[in-house]
């Protein structure tokens, strides 16, 4: 890069939506009126410290139309998709929206507006199925809003069950497994960030990543896991 | 739709993968009561004359080469140079005071789009041309933005989102015109 401000590097800024994505309350279960609404949320979000003197200092958040688009889109090359109910007719659609979007964007984050515990197993089919690198995509992440239900979260902990442990424990665990979860990020920065991010107070966990052809990708992403590269201090 | 259509507030990506043919087809439509060159690639002393072959409007040339000294003088009349940074930001601050500064309907050339992402990133591209589109749709400015070389087809994509028209050079059959509002929406 040639003289170039800061903060300008599209990892970081994907990384700075996934994060307001997480922060999210969308309100409406209706993609339309979301979207309307994220947009705002997001061009509030990037643009709260922009210097307004500098006219390329702020980030171009625009909403989006068509079911071949994302519905939200921010400096062209991100896209956002929100996806509504998830059942298993509508798996394929959503891998098929997911192929398409890698058409028009190098980074794609789609955020399940229906977290309901109906719809875990085939929104983690979906997450497991798809990698940045099998898209050829730079980024990928899935991020979902919170869920009414109070089981939900110890439902799609995973197998481990490690969301539902206490602070303490869950702390420990975090230890033992924080070489594997180094080594995972190490391996996903090599090929661009995976993200499969929640909303969650939680000590984030990762069951850990994997290799596979093709590039690393996130094994079993569960409530509360982050795959990619550690946050900044 | 013909690239002689272009209207006022028209922005126009074209696109040379095969090089060379972009700037003097941008040269060429300027039009206007004055023409803006922001040329990346070529320094002010090779864009002048070309200019200066291809119409009468008052010509500046806004040099972002990075090698060009300051005190160049455009060595023509009625052509101005004004030498800026080679980075992205550096561009766009210049190009837009440049707009805000044009007196009338203004033809602007931007040369290269691709030299302008190998500095930097597809993103602040994006948001340059976003930044220039918008001046241009609003005043009434008419702007090419050349792509000249190798390009992958989701670049193409992701910075025509931000304007208006794409013409390809690289077909046998002349320039191919297509407009690029609404692409990637099914309504």
């Amino acid at each position: 890069m040639t003289g170039e401000p800061p903060g300008t590097d599209p990892v970081v800024t994907f990384e700075s939506v996934v994060d307001l994505l997480e922060q999210w309350e969308p309100d409406v279960a209706e993609t339309g009126t979301a979207a309307g609404r994220l947009q705002g949320f997001l061009d509030r979000g990037l643009n709260a410290d922009a210097d307004t003197d500098s006219v390329l200092d702020r980030d171009v958040v625009e909403r989006r139309r068509g079911s071949n688009e994302a519905d939200v889109s921010v400096n062209g090359e991100i896209g956002v998709k929100l996806v509504g109910e998830v059942r298993g007719a509508t798996v394929d659609e959503v891998n098929v929206t997911l192929s398409l979007l890698s058409d028009w964007y190098s980074f794609v984050a789609v955020y399940w507006l229906d977290p309901s515990p109906e719809g875990a197993d085939y929104r983690r089919t979906i997450e497991r199925k798809a990698s940045a690198p099998r898209l050829d995509l730079r980024g990928l992440a899935f991020v979902a809003g919170d869920s009414d239900d109070p089981d939900d979260a110890d439902r799609s902990a995973g197998p481990a069950g490690l969301v539902g442990l206490s602070a303490g424990v869950a702390g420990l665990v975090a230890m033992a497994l924080a070489g594997v979860t180094v080594v995972g990020w190490s391996l996903v920065r090599v090929a661009g960030p995976a993200v499969a991010g929640r909303r969650r107070r939680a000590v984030p966990l990762c069951a850990g990543v994997r290799d596979v052809p093709g590039g690393p990708v996130a094994a079993a992403p569960s409530r509360g896991c982050r795959v990619g590269p550690p946050p900044a201090l | 739709m013909t690239e002689r259509e272009f209207g006022p507030g028209a922005n126009v990506l074209v696109v040379d993968q095969d090089g060379g043919d972009a700037l003097p087809f941008c040269l060429d439509r300027l039009g206007g009561d004055g023409r803006l060159v922001v040329s990346t690639d070529l320094p002010a002393g090779r864009v002048v004359p070309l200019a200066a072959e291809r119409g009468e409007a008052p010509l500046h040339v806004l040099d972002a080469t990075g090698d060009t000294d300051p005190s160049v003088d455009a060595g023509a009349p009625g052509a101005s140079v004004t030498v800026t940074g080679p980075g992205v930001a550096a561009v766009g601050e210049a190009a837009v005071a440049a707009l805000d500064e044009a007196d009338g309907a203004t033809g602007v050339c931007v040369d290269s789009v691709a030299t302008l992402v190998a500095r930097s990133s597809v993103q602040q591209a994006y948001k340059l041309l976003y930044v220039l589109a918008q001046r241009v749709r609003g005043r009434g400015h008419r702007a090419f933005y050349t792509w000249e070389g190798p390009a992958e087809a989701r670049t193409l994509r992701v910075l025509g989102r931000a304007l208006d028209y794409r013409v390809s050079l690289d077909g046998a059959d002349g320039p191919a015109v297509r407009s690029l509002a609404g692409v990637g929406d099914d309504g």
